[in-house]
């Protein structure tokens, strides 16, 4: 953290330095978010979250740029996803963006410092987006920026065409893995083993150079198709836990985060006025834990991760988009904290209501346990910087289903975004 | 003599129509007028301002190597300032900011309210479409072309175009659907000298049923520029 904070006011003084200089461009820009929820379910009661980002860019010359990203999130919920009717909880939680120093010349880009990358050319789930870590307490509707959190990484990309061929070739290495922001493991183990808390010891991100990722990506465009095949090695971003001691109520555990090795492919194609779309992503002994006997084990398994998306041209302002997705592991155990398989369908209807007003209408369905969410909204920009949104998500299904667990956060909302520059 | 002279002014008087209908094909007319509207098929940037009925504004800048690779960077309003769209040939790819990872989108795909995609960056209708002259319009000052698109990737299946006579400006152009449903009409004006020729710098859209419905594009700041390959990669727009 010392060294992320020397980094960080490195960035700030180089940027500031520089801010005066004739030839740089320096700007300064950000956003404040608020949203108010009324949880529906059981809680029925009011939670409010705000988010902020200051952001400052430099480009010294034409080739050499600097961005410096300061990120801040408050909380105060009244119910989460693991369970209702807890008492009040406030957060707060101020973190580093964004920061890193890029040079760009004609035919390759070489990015160093913290950043976001992501890989992929499908959405609704991001399978191939597996370099950032994430922040899982966001939900499926979340901006996907909001979720991701930024990777200390030497990113060097190299562009090439030939002919009508365009395409790149990409190098990733990080010497300071990351863990996603997990959800409470009351949310996996407490349909096994209800009314049992458990604590959890947190693993600590290794120290800098002790582990090391890495990994590559060969991109291509031709013709109305693009295509990547990539491949990563690094810290299951996920942890799985391990059985320290237990008492008749609580059982006490540790993460950790194994080594594991992903590759995929990403395709996208255009057919007429649709775009046909797919990522499919392997990943080699990711460990999954279940018990056995009543005591908490773990075991490796191969996960194979595949989503497809057809998207509709606009017609009379009206656009779709239809995804399916699957999650498939090798083995399974019994009272195993994941299923077999992970099946969704997702419908998304927009309505271009002009002047960039979105009136927006999905609904994803499980289908091996089945379960159900609903979410709709309208997006209204008031201004050139406040867009205001308001609408619902609604999580249903059977007990076992993984989308009825975030029942507790079933809410109607409403938000203001203001992006500003100084 | 006198019969010779006579018939060289009869063989002329009788040649003069057919001289004037054959003195330039409808597609050179395009041509010309797409010069009016823009550098031509010449590396160079330009910025375009678009405001609807309300006043409403949102500013692009156009990097433009080619008719086949064009680089759209919006710039205000701040909230969605860094939204790229990349044209390449016939393809097409978004990059937003949030989203970190440029994303293919089909060419009919909107970007602002009444405005398509290929009106800001894809502008040359030579390139796209095949044009014939409309022989039924009783105008005097302008011609009246229909154009047909090459293949069904372009924008708008069929525009009809006035061009005038006199300097090749475009003057109007209302634009149909690949189903034949007509869906815009848009006006060219206020020509101004630019890199030593008077072009179009206004071209007013006005939704073909909703006629209060309407978005005003000003074309200004042309530069011939040089730009690299690597601009129009779509690989490099998160960069």
């Amino acid at each position: 953290m010392i060294k992320k904070k020397t980094f960080f006011t490195l960035m700030a003084l180089l940027l500031s330095s520089h801010a005066k200089a004739e030839d740089t461009q320096y700007q300064m820009r950000g956003y404040l978010f608020a949203r108010l929820s009324h949880y529906t379910e059981e809680a029925k009661n009011y939670g409010q979250q705000t988010r902020g980002q200051l952001e400052q860019t430099a480009a010294f010359t034409s080739s050499f740029f600097a961005m410096n990203q300061l990120r801040w999130n408050a909380n105060s919920i009244n119910a989460d996803l693991s369970r209702a009717n807890l008492p009040k909880k406030e957060s707060f939680e101020i973190y580093l963006g964004e920061n890193f120093l890029k040079y760009k010349s004609e035919h390759w880009v070489a990015q160093l410092g913290y950043q976001e990358v992501v890989w992929g050319e499908a959405f609704g789930f991001n399978y191939a987006d597996l370099i950032s870590p994430k922040d899982l307490r966001e939900t499926l509707y979340s901006d996907a920026d909001i979720a991701r959190r930024p990777l200390l990484l030497a990113n060097l990309k190299t562009l090439f065409s030939f002919g009508d061929v365009t395409g790149s070739f990409q190098l990733l290495y990080s010497p300071e893995p990351r863990f996603s922001k997990t959800l409470p493991v009351e949310v996996y183990a407490n349909e096994i083993v209800p009314d049992i808390t458990f604590n959890v010891t947190k693993e600590k991100t290794p120290k800098l150079f002790k582990e090391s990722e890495f990994g590559g990506k060969a991109s291509l465009s031709y013709s109305g198709l693009d295509l990547s095949v990539f491949g990563f090695s690094y810290l299951d971003r996920d942890p799985h836990y391990v059985f320290d001691s237990a008492t008749l109520t609580s059982i006490n555990v540790h993460e950790e985060h194994n080594k594991i090795q992903s590759t995929g492919a990403a395709l996208s194609k255009t057919i007429g006025d649709f775009v046909f779309r797919t990522d499919v992503v392997f990943t080699k002994d990711k460990m999954v834990n279940y018990l056995e006997n009543n005591l908490l084990r773990f075991y490796p398994t191969d996960f194979l991760n595949y989503v497809v998306s057809i998207d509709s041209p606009t017609y009379n302002d009206y656009s779709g988009v239809l995804i399916f997705a699957s999650s498939t592991i090798k083995e399974v155990q019994p009272l195993s904290f994941r299923e077999k398989n992970e099946k969704y369908i997702i419908g998304k209807l927009t309505k271009n209501l002009g002047q960039d007003k979105t009136f927006e209408l999905s609904y994803t369905h499980e289908l091996e346990q089945t379960g159900r969410t609903v979410q709709t909204f309208i997006n209204w920009p008031i201004n050139n910087t406040t867009d205001l949104k308001l609408g619902g998500q609604f999580y249903s299904g059977d007990d076992n289903s993984n989308l009825n667990k975030y029942k507790n956060i079933s809410s109607v909302f409403f938000s203001l975004k203001n992006y500003f520059q100084l | 003599m006198k019969m010779s002279v006579r018939s060289w002014v009869l063989s002329c008087l009788l040649l003069v129509p057919s001289l004037s209908l054959a003195e330039i094909a409808p597609n050179e007319i395009v041509k010309k007028a797409d010069l009016k509207r823009g550098l031509g098929n010449v590396s160079h940037s330009f910025n375009v301002s678009v405001s609807d009925q309300d006043n409403k504004k949102e500013m692009f800048h156009v990097y433009f190597k080619d008719v086949n690779n064009t680089l759209t960077e919006q710039t205000e309003p701040e909230r969605a300032r860094g939204r790229k769209l990349l044209m390449k040939d016939y393809d097409i790819w978004m990059f937003t900011p949030n989203i970190k990872k440029a994303i293919r989108i089909s060419l009919e795909q909107k970007l602002t309210g009444q405005v398509s995609n290929g009106d800001i960056a894809r502008t040359n209708y030579a390139e796209d479409y095949d044009a014939t002259m409309l022989e039924d319009k009783k105008d005097t000052e302008n011609y009246h072309l229909d154009l047909r698109a090459k293949n069904k990737k372009v924008t708008y299946g069929r525009i009809e175009y006035v061009v005038s006579k006199k300097e090749y400006a475009p003057v109007e152009a209302t634009f149909f659907a690949l189903s034949g449903k007509p869906l815009k009409r848009a006006k060219f004006s206020d020509f101004k000298n630019i890199q030593g020729m008077s072009r179009s710098t206004k071209m007013v859209i006005t939704d073909y049923l909703q006629k209060d419905k309407q978005s005003t594009l000003i074309f200004q700041d042309h530069k011939p520029e040089k730009f690299s390959d690597s601009l129009f990669n779509k690989e490099g727009l998160e960069f």
